[in-house]
């Protein structure tokens, strides 16, 4: 038995290792903070802070609420790390948080403003340079609804099943959203 | 296939999702359609532009003082509940500490060496009256134990006595913060607890550094 355990744990490294250099780094930050180191704790919020910014950014729309969900997601992970096993890398743990954090707060705001999934995408910004962020801008005008579809599929590359599980909504509304939001976005960057 | 039709496969067909039989109809389609091909070229483009997305976006200002302050709010509960625990078992501690503190004194008098001057067991003369009545007990307290430390300083690995110091350091730090605060609440039995505990190592570590510099 030890022998097998020993050998998963070397599979395990090998894995992360293959992941990513700084995944055996991750986990090492990982164990100290579990065991209430803050300072470890801070080293993966530097490591970290910007995918998930970009992913709560793109998902909410806007800086305001971006921040504010960074940072729930942050608090979140702190509260959750005991649960952070190390059987996949610390950034693809923390990520799925981040995504379950930032949903479970936009479902609240979709539930209130279920108008929004009929509304028409407002004008990007267009004084916005350049493309990326004239896509960057185009992504944040779409109604909740569809951009936070959107963003879930094609950006960070979850499927219709899964996007409906999350938000629970029918996986042929997550393809609905999905439609409305490319179409406008092609409407949008063609214009 | 209609252009509706196309339109509305259009998704899973970039997505590669598309049947086979449906994905041949909507090509052939697309490649006598301009509209459609329009449509399907821009939703190429879309999706080489999504792609190339940047993965991180740092945050335009710094979060983690934010985050600091709210992991702090959700530690101070759990600090207060694990002090009344201690608290509990200092009840104990502290009916006994005199006892215990007797004991190391001598365990310190009879140790390795015997030595002139202070004796290591000065922590005893670190009441909490002499804390709460002049910093110049403190202070005196502070000496006889950098003295007795010295006495056994010779016998110890540089490292080892820069660790006693810096650890001595941390329980004296600590124990002047709790002696304001015992000033400010004499009657809190919490931070009397607190303080006796403090003393309670601060006797534990000197007695093993003694011990150490014995076997040495
Ligand atoms: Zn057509």
């Amino acid at each position: 038995m030890e022998r097998a355990g020993e050998s998963s744990v070397r599979e395990l490294a090998e894995r992360e290792m293959a992941v990513s250099g700084s995944a055996l780094e991750d986990a090492v930050l990982a164990e100290r903070a579990k065991a209430g180191d803050r300072a470890a704790f801070e080293q993966l919020y530097r490591g970290h802070a910007g995918r998930a910014y970009a992913l709560c950014l793109r998902l909410a729309g806007n800086a305001h609420d971006a921040e504010d969900l960074l940072q729930e997601a942050f608090v979140r992970a702190w509260q959750k790390l005991h649960t952070f096993r190390g059987d996949s890398a610390f950034g693809t743990w923390f990520h799925r948080l981040s995504v379950n954090v930032v949903i479970g707060a936009l479902r609240a705001k979709l539930r209130m403003r279920p108008a929004d999934y009929v509304e028409c995408p407002g004008r990007a910004a267009s004084a916005s340079p350049g493309l990326r962020l004239d896509l960057e801008a185009a992504i944040a005008q779409l109604p909740d609804g569809a951009r936070i579809v959107f963003v879930l599929h094609d950006v960070e590359g979850y499927r219709h099943p899964e996007i409906a599980a999350l938000l629970g909504i029918a996986v042929g509304t997550s393809k609905v959203q999905l439609h409305r939001a490319r179409h406008a976005l092609r409407k949008e960057l063609g214009s | 296939m209609t252009c509706q039709e196309v339109l509305e496969c259009l998704d899973d067909y970039v997505d590669g999702q598309l049947p086979e039989d449906d994905a041949r109809e909507l090509r052939e389609h697309v490649e006598s359609c301009c509209t459609c091909r329009e449509e399907e070229a821009a939703a190429r483009v879309l999706a080489s532009h999504v792609a190339g997305l940047p993965k991180s976006v740092p945050p335009a200002r710094e979060l983690w003082p934010g985050i600091a302050v709210r992991l702090d709010a959700l530690e101070a509960p759990r600090r207060a509940w694990k002090f009344r625990v201690n608290g509990l078992a200092l009840l104990t501690a502290a009916a006994t500490l005199a006892v215990i503190a007797a004991g190391a004194y001598s365990f310190l008098e009879g140790g390795a060496a015997r030595r002139d001057g202070p004796a290591p067991g000065i922590v005893l003369s670190s009441t909490p009256a002499a804390c709460l009545g002049s910093d110049a007990g403190l202070e005196q307290a502070q000496a006889e134990q950098l003295a007795a430390l010295r006495d056994c300083e010779k016998a110890l690995a540089p490292q080892t006595i820069r660790i006693v110091r810096e650890n001595l350091d941390i329980l004296d730090a600590a124990s002047r913060t709790l002696c304001s605060a015992i000033e400010e609440d004499p009657a809190n039995p919490h931070l009397m607890l607190r303080w006796m505990a403090l003393q309670q190592r601060k006797i534990g570590m000197l007695a093993a550094v003694v011990r150490l510099s014995g076997a040495g």
